[in-house]
């Protein structure tokens, strides 16, 4: 007895596809294209134009900002005691300045003593540290770790 | 080479490897040969769209396929008529056996094929369809159709089956 399922495939495997008219598949694609140059919204020449323009705007902005630091910086030594320490005017006026007032030198002094206490600090911390770290390699060597 | 013509030349490889298959499996679906055409169009427009994606794709051709279904679906859709009016059998049989070749020249082997496939549910029509003469495997049907292997492979089975009795039906 012949499989019914078998017997159905055989009789359809003599059926095809037909093949569409000739010229079809180039007008298909040919319209397929059309419709993709119609739906880019950004085209060659517009993105050309984009990046020039975004060039120009960097530019700018980076020339702004050249230019504002620079004013900043004039503007703040007129204006701001900080800036005009930092640029140096004050460390050469100082001697000048403690001949003239006494008063200062006292000042400048405790200031030196205590830049110096700071900095014996920050060195004795150190060595604790490193005590620290000697005996910690100690132990290790000890412990054979 | 620039990039419109490398999308372009990736267009007609897909076109000579699925076009033709497309364009049969979309008129069937949609009872007609203009908006196969319609459609097959849309389908080529996105996937030019999608030019991107095409490296990621490991299975071409149940992603060509599901996306053409997908767009008879919108078609459908937009046109109020998601599935084909069983009442629209005849004509659907008419555009079925325009769409046929036959290798033996016995005419009316094909208007009883067409007619019983046009009388055939959609989802098992779907499936013969695109097992015979789209030459997919069930698997690929599957991943088209977003169904388990199983139920496409009961349809397939059912399909067939109904087709047979229609086509004694009509014999007798």
């Amino acid at each position: 007895m012949i499989d019914p399922e078998k017997e159905m495939e055989s009789y359809l495997s003599r059926f095809r596809r037909k093949v569409p008219p000739p010229g079809f598949k180039e007008q298909l694609l040919g319209r397929v294209e059309e419709r993709r140059k119609l739906e880019q919204v950004i085209t060659p020449a517009i993105l050309k134009i984009a990046v020039a323009c975004l060039a120009l705007i960097v530019i700018f902005l980076g020339a702004n900002f050249f230019i504002n630091r620079t004013e900043e910086r004039y503007l703040s030594a007129f204006l701001d005691i900080n800036q005009a320490i930092e640029s140096g005017v004050v460390k050469e006026a100082l001697p000048s300045l403690l001949a003239d007032v006494p008063e200062l030198a006292g000042l400048e002094k405790s200031l030196q003593i205590l830049k110096r206490r700071s900095q014996e600090k920050d060195e004795t911390r150190k060595q604790k540290i490193e005590e620290y770290l000697n005996l910690l390699n100690m132990k290790e060597e000890y412990n054979g770790s | 080479m620039n990039k419109v013509s490398k999308s372009q030349m990736k267009l007609d490889e897909l076109y000579d490897r699925y076009g033709e298959k497309l364009y049969h499996y979309l008129t069937i679906r949609l009872a007609s040969a203009d908006d196969a055409e319609d459609v097959l169009q849309e389908v080529f427009l996105r996937l030019a769209r999608y030019s991107i994606r095409w490296k990621f794709i490991r299975n071409e051709e149940p992603y060509v396929f599901r996306l053409a279904r997908n767009e008879a679906n919108r078609f459908l859709k937009r046109k109020h008529q998601n599935q084909i009016n069983p009442e629209n059998a005849p004509a659907l049989a008419r555009v079925i056996h325009d769409s046929l070749v036959i290798d033996c020249p016995d005419r009316s082997d094909k208007e009883s094929l067409s007619l019983a496939l046009a009388r055939l549910p959609e989802e098992q029509r779907q499936v013969i369809v695109l097992k015979f003469f789209e030459e997919l495997t069930l698997k690929e049907i599957a991943a088209v159709c977003g169904l388990s292997l199983n139920t496409v492979a009961s349809r397939y089975r059912y399909g067939l089956s109904k087709l047979k009795s229609l086509l004694e039906a009509k014999d007798d």
